[in-house]
């Protein structure tokens, strides 16, 4: 790969604490104006990644840099040219909508009247417009997740880092949250996100690599990914009890399909769901439910750990 | 440094020490007992008595006072000396005790207490330096502490003088003794504690950790600059009190250099509890 054009460029990257490996030597680069995202479970080493990368938490091993500049000399003006969207809201809840965002851009040393159209044009963008004078406390999560956002696009950065940027919201709210990350891709605007939902990655990153226990997994486009370790679809089985699934699992190692077991379901992959499905049927298993479905990150997580992403 | 960013971390602070009500009583409280009830129940006490004999033997103790603090008490009648005498000097060390106390309470939850609710990740991430940040929050935790010494310090000038003024001849206080001890004694014996505190701030892993270690800091401090202020009232020469105001000075200055060097962003960050 040819990476002259990357903006943030790892290599045997690696955060300790005492201990504990927290980031164990990962190596990674993203491009100008591509997403790109970090999958994978808690504890996985996403947000130590992603504070070196933003220059809080000094590297203890490896090479980093971000935007042609070492995160070890240069923090103050990578800093400048990052917006920032920690895994907690770091909101003022004092302030109001506006004072927040008014507050943070005197960081930048940015005039008052530039300030002030920012703001404007940036709670238009997240949708908080009419919000603009109400104090930030009695916000929903939703709402104050989007002002998170236009707050770390005050200066407008070059690159947007966002840690978890749905996670504890409702459907609806994440949707909309999507929705504003879609439309600052578009304009060119690079983002880096955390996640541990597979639909979010598949939603919004170019290319991803998938984390476990500090170290990377794999790496590639989400379509690339599953076509890499999944088939096309999968066939999930779920059986009257424990023990029926037992033997159940048993009697699958006759077919030539690759399955996973897990506590409450099988997952047999199959790239013709419905065929896979006549094949188990022939041997006689009886499943209580049946359900064919495409491959998805979720798939590729668990054939690469052999770990779901979201612990049942 | 830039002195936008200093300014913005340090207002953000003291809105939010304005905001908070466990805050403002306990200071209005400390400033109120020490600069204005008890020293108007001592002068008033003494004017209750008059030249009682238990008030002629304390006022025959000034003698102890080294000459020059003798040759300048006013006064004609051993109450009035005594009174002029305990509102000069005896109260001195108010004006290092009272800022001294504020400043630290602040100053020592200022850095931990960032990362315990969990605001330092804003701070951390901001484009402000670890220098202006350092700053900021030391003059947002010197302000209130000095803020508050000043306006009792006031309130007690306008208190003495009231009392004790028509004994004395008039209007007395302050005293050149205590300007030189308000504007060149405590601001850098406050701004050396307050470095040292910050420090502490930063370092330790709660607020109540962080509030018993700076009373060890402070401590100290307190006693070193209560002799001092007293020896300044007492009419140490001029040029002696220059010089250790001077040192306490330039103590001060090197501290804060060192200060802001160690502070590090990650010590901002929410500790993981494993
Ligand atoms: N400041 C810290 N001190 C000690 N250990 C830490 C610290 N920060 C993170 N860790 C540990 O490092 C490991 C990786 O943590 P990290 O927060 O990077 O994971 P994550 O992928 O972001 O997880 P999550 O989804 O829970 O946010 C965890 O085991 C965590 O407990
Ligand atoms: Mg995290």
């Amino acid at each position: 790969m040819v990476d002259t054009a990357a903006l943030v460029r790892a290599r045997g990257l690696t955060k300790r604490f005492g201990s504990l490996v927290a980031v164990d030597g990962i190596d990674f680069d993203v491009a100008a104006g591509e997403s790109f995202g970090f999958l994978g479970p808690n504890g996985a080493g996403k947000s130590s990644t992603m504070r070196m990368i933003g220059c809080v938490s000094p590297r203890d091993d490896g090479e980093l840099s971000v935007l042609d500049l070492d995160p070890d000399h240069d923090g103050p003006s990578i800093r400048g040219r990052l917006g920032v969207v920690p895994q907690e809201d770091t909101l003022d809840t004092e302030l109001t909508v506006s004072d927040n965002l008014l507050v943070y851009g005197r960081y930048f040393d940015l005039p008052r009247r530039v300030i002030r159209e920012r703001t404007e044009a940036l709670l238009e963008f997240t949708r908080l417009a009419d919000r603009a004078d109400d104090r930030v406390e009695p916000l929903s999560g939703g709402m104050k997740r989007r002002l998170t956002i236009a707050r770390a696009l005050i200066n407008e950065p070059d690159v947007l880092l966002l840690d978890e940027p749905t996670t504890g919201l409702d459907p609806q709210a994440r949707h909309m949250v999507w929705d504003r990350l879609y439309r600052l891709k578009q304009r060119g605007v690079t983002l880096i996100l955390t996640t541990h939902y597979m639909d979010e990655a598949e939603q919004l990153c170019d290319r991803l690599v998938i984390m476990d226990n500090g170290r990377i997994a794999d790496e590639g486009s989400p379509r690339a990914l599953i076509e890499r370790h999944c088939t096309r679809e999968v066939l999930e089985l779920r059986f009257a009890d424990f023990d029926e699934l037992d033997r159940a699992a048993t009697r699958l190692d006759e077919l030539p399909h690759t399955r996973e077991v897990l506590p409450d379901r099988v997952l047999v992959y199959a790239d013709d769901g419905d065929a896979a499905l006549a094949a188990i049927h022939d041997t006689g298993l009886q499943p209580a439910s049946t359900l064919i479905r495409r491959s998805s990150l979720e798939d590729v997580f668990l054939r690469l750990t052999g770990r779901s992403l979201v612990e049942a | 440094m830039n002195g936008h960013r200093i300014l913005t971390i340090m207002r953000t602070d003291l809105r939010q020490l304005l905001k908070s009500k466990d805050f403002l009583i306990p200071l209005a409280a400390l400033s109120a007992i020490f600069f204005v009830i008890l020293p108007m129940m001592l002068l008033l006490a003494i004017d209750a008595l008059g030249d009682v004999p238990t008030v002629q033997r304390i006022s025959e103790t000034l003698d102890v006072l080294p000459a020059k603090a003798q040759a300048a008490i006013q006064g004609s009648t051993p109450s009035a000396r005594t009174q002029y005498a305990l509102a000069v000097y005896l109260f001195a060390p108010l004006a290092v005790i009272v800022p001294l106390t504020i400043s630290t309470a602040i100053g020592a939850a200022t850095m931990v207490g960032e990362r315990e609710r969990g605001t330092g990740e804003f701070l951390a991430h901001s484009p402000a330096r670890t220098d202006e940040i350092y700053v900021g929050k030391l003059l947002a935790s010197f302000i209130p502490g000095y803020a508050a010494t000043f306006v009792g310090f006031g309130i007690y000038a306008v208190l003495v003088n009231s009392i004790v003024g028509p004994k004395v001849g008039g209007w007395f206080f302050p005293t050149n003794d205590w300007w030189v001890l308000m504007l060149w004694f405590v601001p850098p014996f406050l701004i050396f504690a307050m470095t040292l505190v910050l420090r502490l701030s930063a370092r330790v892993r709660s607020t109540i950790a962080a509030q018993q270690a700076s009373g060890l800091v402070t401590l100290p401090m307190i006693v070193l600059s209560y002799t001092q202020s007293t020896g300044t009232l007492f009419g140490a020469s001029a040029a002696s009190t220059f010089l250790i105001g001077l040192i306490a000075w330039i103590a001060a200055a090197i501290s804060l250099t060192s200060g802001m060097r160690a502070v590090r962003r990650s010590r901002l960050l929410g500790v993981a509890i494993s």
